[in-house]
């Protein structure tokens, strides 16, 4: 185990594994928060329908902000 | 829908009742087997890392080279990777606590004798986590203020009619998902490790003793067997989770401090 | 022995994405050991396609809970 020093640029050898745990950690947000806006709706409307709209919709803005976060950049 | 599968004669499958061994008292405040475990990777730790560290020699002894090991590996590996050369040290001590604090009590899973994994029962990982989540909020706020803290949990550069969403999506992540992830995980690892090799064990021995035939009984050496194995790769997911979550703390830190992105 | 068929279901389910996260590592691994430069453009890729993988995974759990 050197000491070697991590270029500012580099990507470190160990981010990719804590990245990926983060990104789970981002879809399971953005399945709460998708069942829990559909759940309410579909109590409000009456219909079963709002969960499943709900489901996507939290699933795809969390896999936006993974984008946004860990792809736009580079 | 309910499932409904006839039970093999006589033998009983552990449950999670294995996890719930008091040692003095009952209910909710008994003194149970994990907790004195807990005290025992304590009492441990600390007078070796002490007696380590008093006996510093240029030329390392074996105890002294294991100890440097560890240190650096969480040092350099885990810290300064993740949080980066300048600002990683007031992390350290924190990190190599948590790390030789899980490695241990994980490592009781397969000691004989001790064979319990303190973290299998949820409230240590919650307690673990407890510190985790107060230090990178506390230290985020520190730097960006409150109001900047959560200012910038939105990214950059986004539409705004999805700032809002997006901004509740960061805090249900910030708040909810990173601390329940990381207990969880830990917890159950651990849980279904020590799940998996009490089943091998008792299974293999019902075979032995109570088998109706030759073949039977022999087969329980099959069982045996992967007791054994699962005990190896039990060393391994040990390890493994001491690393992945002082990996995610340092992750967790070093992302509550970094500038805009 | 009693239970529920679905958490047998999700179980199912759950082989699929767990084969798909580990292609994608093993190839973003491999890709990163031949040509270590390639890194910063791989690494948001096999991200991506891991949080991908894992949304079927939820998915699988969400149905099994309120089917």
């Amino acid at each position: 185990m050197g000491d070697r020093e991590p270029q500012d640029d580099d990507q470190q050898g160990t981010r990719p594994h804590a990245v990926g745990w983060n990104a789970l950690s981002y879809m399971l947000s953005g399945l709460l928060l998708g069942v829990g806006v559909g759940w309410l709706l579909s109590r409000w409307l009456g219909t079963d329908l709002m969960m499943l709209v709900g489901l996507l919709g939290g699933m795809s803005l969390s896999m936006y902000v993974i984008w946004v976060r860990y792809v736009r950049e580079h | 829908m309910r499932l409904r599968l006839a039970a093999g004669e006589g033998f009983s499958p552990p449950t999670t009742e294995f996890f719930w061994q008091p040692l003095v008292g009952d209910g909710a405040f008994a003194f149970t087997r994990p907790m004195l475990l807990m005290v025992l990777s304590v009492a441990v730790i600390a007078p070796v890392m002490v007696f380590v560290a008093k006996r510093m020699q240029v030329v390392p002894s074996k105890g002294q080279f294991l100890t440097e090991g560890t240190y650096n590996f969480v040092r350099n590996s885990v810290g300064k990777d993740m949080i980066g050369a300048k600002e990683f040290r007031p992390f350290i001590p924190l990190l190599f606590t948590q790390f030789l604090l899980i490695l241990v009590n994980n490592l009781f899973e397969i000691i004989p004798l001790l064979q319990f994994p303190t973290f299998s029962r949820i409230g240590f990982p919650v307690a673990l986590t407890l510190v985790v989540f107060a230090v990178y909020h506390v230290v985020g706020m520190r730097r960006h203020g409150v109001g900047g803290y959560f200012k910038r949990m939105v990214p950059p550069g986004v539409p705004g009619w999805i700032v809002p969403l997006i901004f509740f999506l960061e805090l249900i992540t910030y708040f909810v998902t990173r601390p329940v992830t990381l207990a969880l995980r830990l917890m159950a690892n651990m849980f279904a490790g020590t799940l998996l090799l009490v089943v091998f064990a008792l299974g293999g021995e019902y075979m032995l003793l109570e088998g109706s035939n030759l073949f039977v009984r022999v087969a329980s050496l099959g069982s045996f067997a992967l007791f054994v194995i699962m005990t190896f790769f039990e060393i391994l997911v040990g390890f493994l989770q001491a690393y992945v979550f002082v990996l995610l703390t340092a992750f967790y830190i070093a992302d509550s401090l970094a500038e805009e992105h | 022995m009693t239970g529920n068929l679905n958490v047998i279901g999700y179980g199912l389910a759950a082989i699929g994405p767990a084969i798909a996260v580990g292609l994608i590592f093993a190839a973003y691994i491999s890709g990163v050991a031949r040509q270590p430069e390639s890194r910063g453009m791989l690494q948001p890729i096999a991200i991506l396609g891991f949080a991908l993988a894992e949304a079927l995974a939820l998915f699988g759990l969400v149905l099994a809970f309120i089917l």
